[in-house]
């Protein structure tokens, strides 16, 4: 079997932006997974770990995928084999830009769905709180990369956006209260505070404005994208 | 099922699919006067839980188990979820028949 392990840190602890909320990130690109239980990861019982086969990476390195970005902005190496030194590293040099945004607001339009069906069930109010709050997170991750201002920590990509869109800047401030749903699925956190109904459907028609907002953007990506490229290639002929 | 069954929309679908978890988990800690568990999770069954508790409770515990490689915590994966489908579609088939027996008495 060939030893064909690449493992990076990403996230806070790779960012220097560590606290008591934080888990510790790592990617694992291998076609043998179960390499993963080496010994190699003396952390590996309290880390988040995201495993890959070279396969996949280099499948969602073609469409630019959004956490290849995220690991080419701030993911630091920690371990290669000999056998694939310096491939991870390659594919996130030669990334183009991410061609599946609009599949990604298809995906969080039918989630924000879901969610209004459920969330009056309060059995699943914590549940659908926490989607709510990564799909939140998720849509602003998506339109800072889009308005070039990328960013993928836990409360930053929402003030991002609010700052740039003039938002109502209470949406960056009631944030933590509503993703502290996310961390308490996670484990991450032992309580929250309950938020109130009237704050529920607030988070619900803020989820639609960033929804509308990263529809446009993706459509001004798309433009721009294209002119780049028809730039380009006028400049080649 | 037919909820998680969008091969194309990974997104969506494993958020239905830990949806179904809880849903199950929370059915079955009920039928026994247990906490329901606010999030999904493995679960957990005292020894003397009836018989086709234990065995839904099985089920739930696989299906959560090939779902952390499904649902991946950084991006999801059409191919990945399109390819593990099959898979998870008998469990899920499986589990249908298993809480219908539950339900029932």
């Amino acid at each position: 079997m060939i030893k064909d392990r690449s493992i990076w840190l990403y996230g806070s602890h790779a960012r220097g932006s560590v606290d008591a909320l934080s888990d510790r990130d790592l990617l694992l690109v291998s076609d043998n997974p179960r390499e993963l239980g080496s010994g190699l990861l003396p952390f590996s019982e309290t880390a988040n770990i995201s495993q890959y086969s070279w396969q996949e990476i280099e499948g969602m390195a073609r469409y630019g995928s959004l956490f290849l970005h995220h690991i080419r902005l701030e993911g630091m190496c920690l371990y290669e084999d000999e056998a694939v030194a310096g491939r991870l590293g390659e594919v996130l040099q030669g990334l183009g830009r991410y061609t599946r945004a609009d599949k990604d607001l298809r995906g969080f339009r039918t989630t924000l769905n879901d969610i209004r069906e459920g969330i009056d069930d309060d059995a699943r109010l914590p549940f659908e709180l926490s989607v709510l709050a990564t799909l939140i997170r998720h849509s602003c991750v998506l339109i800072s990369y889009l308005i070039g201002q990328s960013t993928f920590g836990r409360l930053d990509p929402v003030r991002v956006v609010a700052s740039h869109f003039s938002l109502d800047s209470t949406i960056t401030t009631d944030f933590p209260g509503l993703y502290c749903y996310r961390l308490l699925a996670d484990g991450r956190a032992r309580e929250c505070m309950p938020l109130p109904v009237g704050l529920i459907k607030l988070w619900l028609n803020r989820a639609d404005r960033v929804l509308e907002i990263l529809e446009v953007q993706i459509g001004e990506f798309e433009r721009n994208s294209g002119n780049r490229e028809s730039n380009a290639s006028d400049g080649k002929s | 099922m037919q909820a998680t069954a969008n091969l194309d929309e990974a997104y969506a679908s494993r958020t239905r699919l830990r949806r179904a978890l809880l849903v199950c988990s929370q059915e079955l800690s009920l039928q026994l006067g247990l906490p329901a568990p606010r999030f999904p999770s493995y679960v957990s069954l005292p020894a003397e839980a009836p018989t086709d508790i234990q065995k839904a409770a099985g089920v739930c515990n696989r299906i959560a188990a090939a779902s952390h490689s499904l649902c991946q915590p950084s991006e999801p994966l059409d191919d990945r979820w399109r390819n593990g489908w099959r898979e998870l579609r008998d469990n899920l088939e499986e589990l249908s028949a298993a809480m219908k027996s539950v339900a029932s008495k």
